[in-house]
């Protein structure tokens, strides 16, 4: 079952700028910050009421994030659904005949997560997360 | 809060879609996240948030177009921004829209809420 949106995931070409507007400006409180390698990802949670905001700025320039970054010059990435269970939500996924981009959970900053293709989901690039 | 919280929160993902029904059919079968059918969009509530499916203007593309943020205090967040030197409109219904080009592509809508 999804519980809430987790978070909203925004590309942008440097972090620390980022920083200035959704940290300093808007008052957005930070939550943590990590370089997340095999998504070639400096990523920020900051909190949002019951939801956040995932800042990533790519590191890898081959990377989803990166290619997006080049193609869209940044913006709204991807929306993340909380789960009790992503292991269980994924498989539910695949059963229903979705498009998967992850074949099995694994480590992002948001905790056990994956992501759906999204042409499965009404053209959102959908992410599962169990913190 | 810390000094500069001011109890921000997401309350709507606005998605722009090819076709609202097929998308709400979508979003229920595929992601278990049935909506309800209100004024042309359908809205698809989960936790405190809730998504906003709408028509997509001629041109654009399928997928996420937009966050609205609540605030109890928009007065406040309005010198914060204005002291800040960021750029915004008023809306119709009183609050702020900040375009994408300053938010990181991410266009934004803040309105009033009530505090808690």
């Amino acid at each position: 079952m999804l519980k809430r949106i987790h978070h909203i995931g925004i590309v942008v070409p440097d972090l620390d700028a980022a920083y200035g507007f959704w940290r300093d400006t808007l008052g957005l409180p930070f939550e943590k910050e990590a370089t997340v390698v095999d998504q070639g990802v400096r990523a920020a949670l900051l909190r949002c009421g019951d939801s956040e905001i995932e800042l990533l700025e790519p590191i890898d320039p081959e990377s989803g994030v990166g290619r997006f970054l080049e193609k869209r010059g940044g913006g709204l990435h991807h929306v993340c659904f909380e789960t009790d269970d992503v292991a269980a939500e994924l498989e539910g996924a695949r059963k229903r005949g979705l498009s998967l981009i992850d074949e099995a959970p694994r480590a992002g900053l948001a905790g056990q997560i994956c992501f759906l293709h999204p042409r499965s989901c009404a053209g959102v690039l959908v992410e599962y997360a169990e913190p | 809060m810390s000094e500069h919280e001011n109890g921000l929160r997401l309350d709507q993902v606005r998605v722009a879609v090819d076709s609202v029904p097929d998308a709400a059919e979508t979003f229920d079968r595929n992601l278990e996240l049935p909506g309800r059918l209100e004024a042309g969009v359908v809205r698809v509530s989960i936790g405190a948030s809730e998504i906003v499916l709408e028509p997509a203007a001629e041109g654009e593309r399928a997928g996420m177009t937009g966050l609205v943020l609540g605030t109890p205090d928009l007065d406040a967040l309005t010198t914060r921004l204005e002291a800040a030197g960021v750029p915004f409109e008023r809306t119709a219904d009183a609050g702020l829209r900040i375009a994408g080009s300053v938010a990181n592509g991410a266009p934004l809508e803040i309105r009033a809420t009530q505090k808690t």
